[in-house]
């Protein structure tokens, strides 16, 4: 009980601090008064605090079984293991909020603390608009879905969590998908805070993109985490299934991922400033959208969502984000307008402008997609897409794409020559090899054809790139060491080609996968056999296997020196709630995959089969990626060439 | 109650959020120190 | 500067034309058990959501199952074969993607159970 209370007096505590550092703030930086600037950050700070304060109340609410806390009751019990228990605090709806704005407390403080070299003015506004977003969110978590809310009795135990969720992916993936959307405000207040302060120029790029390179981390890790959730425990055999909670997380990343590129062309070129203003301010109001819809049940989902309190006011902040980012952007227009000249077509920046475009062409399509039974619902009779519309739709989309990613990092940023075409080649080589190799094995699919291609045609770009530093190292006759020093000098280049090899190999995973997956659903007396994807399987019967709180029905099937164990878990106490544990068995080549559908009465079994090709290249690739990211980052403070403004002399660069 | 803690929590950060004003009462306020 | 207008005007015509194109073939009615009781049958795959009823009859080892979706006032016989999802009991929410059959069985190719709500504040009834 008393628990409850402090953790609710926290909040409104937070609250108040946050509400009076976006007015101080915002004043503050009008006024440049330094001393002012500085008390709005620090109650940005003890914001942080507080939300930090009341997060560990809400923990300790938890991991004490604390019934008298309506939000311990309804996500925990006292059976549910300590580690999912910890876990039910970013798993309902208001622990999750306060997990949100915990993220957004700690990294925005972050931010604000590597700001210095901003100029207090723009870090004023930064921390005006992040503690509007944090005062927002608070206003929810006190007013509207508290999660300290108290039952007028303490009941004996509690609700518990459902056995579905009860996995270890529960404890991984949504903290870190939360954490990754959370993350998006940081660079969007700093875009805002750079259009209010009217400094369009790249002194904000640096900042910026390192805390959207960790939004971008975050994200990526949450959805290959989410794939490969959906993939082990949810027993469909698939990875993703373009349901609206997914695409609200894919969406902010795709347009992340445009700007991190695109930024480049605005470091070097003073460029694409109003694109990258733009795409940084699109990835949150998609957030912003995502989380709206996430939990307001407006659209069918495969994740239930109750009409909750909740919804109309994230619409209400979706309606208020978008005013003042459009509001902004038009204030500012004639500061984004650059005097450079603008590169050939066939050019490094030409390539990250026809980058952006498709990009976000695939955002209106997922978008759309996703919005389409509320639109259709609106003008008659709902109507939902399937996995169907998105191929069809942004399958081209993602092929010109990847054959950019093959030819981009070849193209230099001026004038492309005789070497640039000559380049070419390599990536043409392993395109054409490819192709002939699947058309050769019988592939007619048309994606296939241009999907796996593509994805060498990009790893060849890679390799021939690193091939290229080495080789030029040899060249003025240094060794091995010299040339590792030379990709470590320019490791944000190298580190970047390495994810892109990793997405090349992800792709691979992902196309195998999905066109050359193979499913049968058999039903088989003890001993006999199944043949799928010149896989062999023998089933050798059934086991009953009696634990604590569940009884498991446990089958065995056998190919080669393998064991696999599909299992079904029966739970009693809840109603006889059952569930599926899937058998997987993985190689570089393919995944055996095995449900246990069920029992028959004639002692025979029946199985759902799939054979996932090249399954593993796509948490492979994933993890690939992240090392890109993280090892070209590392530790890299001042940048590998010179800035934009240092270069070139003008009249422009400033408001 | 939880009024209460809310007014507790805010006289104890209070020092820590006024401080530049606390340290600095007699300097021109226009520090433009970030 | 025209050269670049007319680059996005050629993109964004691509997209719109996919995005007409895929959600011209690709998109399925959603309705709920009342409607598709009172609408004539469409051509086309449907979706339908219900709630799953006690009567749910499995054979052939579980890959094969009819059961009843209600909502409200209207219920239909549901026919599918595969595995089913986890969650899938009496009383789930489900979306059954099929074709209403002339037998007045709704034909099931796929099978959508909403995974249990993390995000529903169920408030702990006393």
């Amino acid at each position: 009980m008393i628990l409850a209370y402090l953790g609710a007096g926290a909040l409104l505590a937070g609250l108040v601090l946050a509400a009076f550092s976006a007015l101080l703030s915002f004043w503050a930086g009008w006024t440049e008064s330094g001393v002012m600037i500085q008390v709005g950050r620090r109650a940005f700070y003890a914001t942080a605090a507080m939300i930090f304060i009341a997060s560990v109340i809400l923990e300790t609410a938890l991991l004490t079984h604390d019934f008298s806390v309506a939000y311990v009751t309804e996500h925990s019990d006292l059976s549910t293991p300590i580690a999912l228990v910890a876990a039910a605090f970013y798993g309902g709806q208001e622990g999750s909020l306060l997990y949100w704005v915990l993220i957004l407390g700690i990294l925005g403080s972050a931010s604000l603390l590597a700001s210095a070299a901003l100029g207090p003015r723009l870090a004023a506004y930064a921390a005006g608009v992040m503690a509007a977003i944090v005062t927002f969110f608070l206003f929810v978590l006190v007013l509207v879905a508290s999660p300290f809310d108290v039952l007028q009795i303490t009941p004996p135990d509690g609700l518990g969590l459902n056995p579905v969720l009860r996995d270890g992916g529960m404890l991984i993936h949504p903290p870190v998908v939360l954490a990754g959307f959370a993350s998006f405000a940081v660079p969007f207040s700093f875009a805002a805070a750079a259009l209010l302060a009217g400094r369009t120029d790249a002194a904000w790029i640096a900042h910026t993109r390192r805390f959207a390179l960790v939004a971008w981390g975050l994200q990526s890790t949450g959805l290959v985490l989410g794939m490969w959730w959906a993939y082990h425990v949810l027993g469909w055999g698939g990875y993703w299934g373009w349901d609206p909670v997914e695409n609200v997380a894919l969406m902010p990343w795709l347009a992340t991922t445009a700007y991190l590129h695109s930024s480049q062309v605005q470091e070097r070129r003073g460029r694409l400033r109003g694109w990258n203003f733009g795409l940084v301010i699109l990835a949150f109001l998609l957030v912003v959208f995502g989380t709206f819809i996430v939990r307001s049940g407006i659209v069918p989902s495969v994740h239930t969502f109750a009409v909750s309190a909740i919804g109309p006011w994230f619409l209400g902040f979706l309606g208020a984000c978008l005013l003042f980012s459009v509001g902004l952007l038009a204030f500012r227009t004639g500061g984004l307008k650059s005097n450079a000249e603008p590169a050939p077509a066939v050019s490094r920046e030409g390539a990250f402008a026809l980058q952006n475009l498709l990009l976000i062409g695939v955002i209106a399509v997922v978008f759309w997609g996703t919005i389409l039974p509320l639109v259709s619902g609106l003008a008659g009779q709902e109507r939902v897409v399937g996995a169907a519309y998105y191929e069809r739709a942004a399958g081209p989309l993602f092929a010109a794409i990847l054959l950019l990613m093959a030819a981009g990092p070849l193209v230099p940023w001026r004038h492309a020559g005789e070497p640039f075409w000559r380049s070419l080649r390599w990536p043409a080589t392993a395109f054409a090899i490819l192709l002939v190799a699947l058309i050769a094995a019988g592939v007619r699919s048309l994606p296939a054809l241009l999907a796996v291609p593509s994805a060498f045609a990009v790893a060849s770009t890679v390799l021939y790139e690193y091939a290229r530093a080495i080789g030029r190292s040899r060249l003025t006759g240094g060794g091995m060491s010299r040339a590792l020093a030379f990709v470590a000098r320019r490791r944000r280049r190298y580190g970047a080609y390495l994810a892109h090899l990793g997405l090349a190999v992800l792709v691979i995973g992902l196309a195998a996968s999905h066109f050359w997956q193979q499913e049968r659903d058999v039903t088989l007396q003890p001993g006999q056999q199944v043949s799928i994807g010149g896989y062999t399987l023998t089933y050798a019967g059934v086991q009953n296997r009696e634990l604590a709180d569940h009884s498991e029905l446990v089958a065995t099937m056998r190919f080669g020196d393998r064991t696999l164990e599909p299992a079904r878990a029966t739970y009693a106490g809840l109603g006889g709630q059952s569930l599926n544990h899937v058998a997987i068995s993985t190689t570089p080549v393919a995944d055996v995959y095995v449900v246990l559908a069920g029992m028959n009465s004639d002692g025979s079994a029946s199985f759902r089969v799939l054979v996932n090709p090249l399954v593993s290249w796509i948490w492979t690739g994933g993890a690939i990626i992240i090392l890109g990211v993280v090892l070209g980052n590392a530790g890299a403070r001042r940048a590998a060439f010179v800035p934009f403004a240092a270069r070139v002399p003008s009249s422009l660069g400033a408001s | 109650m939880t009024l209460l803690v809310a007014t507790l929590l805010l006289f104890a950060a209070g020092p820590f959020v006024l401080w530049p004003l606390i340290r600095t009462p007699d300097e021109s306020p226009e520090q433009g120190a970030a | 500067m025209i050269r670049w207008g007319l680059v996005i005007a050629v993109v964004a015509a691509c997209v719109g034309y996919l995005v007409y194109s895929a959600s011209g073939a690709a998109s399925e009615y959603y309705l709920t058990v009342s409607e598709l009781r009172s609408q004539q049958p469409t051509t086309g795959d449907v979706r339908v959501a219900g709630v799953v009823q006690n009567d749910i009859q499995r054979s052939d080892g579980g890959l094969h199952v009819r059961f009843t979706e209600k909502d409200g006032t209207a219920s239909v016989p549901v026919d599918y074969t595969g595995a089913l999802p986890d969650i899938f009991k009496p009383g789930i929410t489900v979306v059954a993607d099929g074709r209403l059959g002339a037998d007045g069985v709704f034909h099931a190719r796929a099978v959508l159970a909403k995974c249990p709500s993390r995000f529903s504040t169920t408030p702990y009834t006393q």
